[in-house]
């Protein structure tokens, strides 16, 4: 698929790596692996994994399978399996997902939701947020209201 | 290439509604729709298909472009490449096969 002959690497035929003076503004769709390394203000919807690299910057809302964020996300995610906020990843917003790792050394602010919580193992991780969930908007802390200005 | 060789390639399931700049090289395999501007060159692969409009250095389309074009070097239509929309650019070249439909403006006088 990819074209070999840029520096990417290892030429993973399903992986696009969003290079470092790339800015994308708008709405994003995908169902491959993502490697940001510039700079996304664009609602990002993949089935895939997201990898924001240390030079990665989003800021907007992001709906994935997993997320791992080395760089800096500020806007909310939504993980079907994971989120991981590396040593070196920043976020503000919120996080929805059965899994979430946060290192030692991340910042984050937000709030995290780790849906099937009551209901030990992973088999619901699939099912959408129960009606008993609190709404996703409900501004726990000022932070969240910054989180969603500066996403903008 | 100025010896930099970053080139961001935009896989064939991405797709992008919006605004796309950058100063690499970027390969489009996936769909776009909006505006891309870019100091470097641009490459419509085969798979890609592009509605927007678009400034450039260096443009080729070997898929789908609609939208209008200024290349501050040249743009390519290859033999595979469709592309609707104006060109406006010092050197253009429409391969056999191309098919094009628009202006065209090298800026003679």
């Amino acid at each position: 698929m990819a074209k070999g002959e840029n520096g990417n690497g290892q030429a993973k035929a399903t992986t696009t790596a969003i290079g470092p003076t790339i800015v994308i503004k708008g709405k994003l769709r995908s169902d491959e692996d993502l490697v940001v390394k510039g700079r996304i203000e664009a609602e990002i919807q993949s089935s895939k994994a997201l990898l924001v690299e240390n030079s990665g910057i989003i800021k907007a809302n992001v709906r994935v399978k997993s997320a791992r964020i080395s760089g800096v996300l500020v806007g909310n995610i939504t993980a079907e399996e994971r989120v991981e906020i590396a040593p070196d990843g920043r976020m503000v917003g919120d996080i929805t997902a059965p899994k979430i790792i946060i290192n030692d050394g991340a910042a984050f602010r937000g709030r995290i939701d780790m849906q099937n919580f009551d209901e030990a193992g992973e088999g619901k991780a699939k099912s959408e947020p129960v009606a008993s969930a609190p709404p996703p908007k409900a501004p726990s802390t000022g932070g969240d209201h910054n989180a969603a200005a500066n996403a903008k | 290439m100025d010896g930099d060789k970053t080139a961001t390639v935009l896989g064939p399931t991405v797709e992008i509604e919006g605004e796309i700049e950058g100063e690499e090289d970027l390969v489009i395999q996936g769909r776009i729709q909006g505006k891309i501007v870019s100091r470097r060159d641009l490459t419509v692969d085969s798979s890609g298909k592009v509605e927007a409009s678009i400034t450039t250095k260096n443009l080729a389309v070997s898929g789908m472009l609609t939208g209008n074009v200024t290349a501050s070097e040249r743009v390519e239509v290859r033999k595979e490449g469709k592309m609707v929309g104006d060109i406006k650019a010092p050197r253009v070249v429409i391969a056999d096969g191309a098919k094009f439909k628009g202006n065209i403006e090298m800026g003679v006088d």
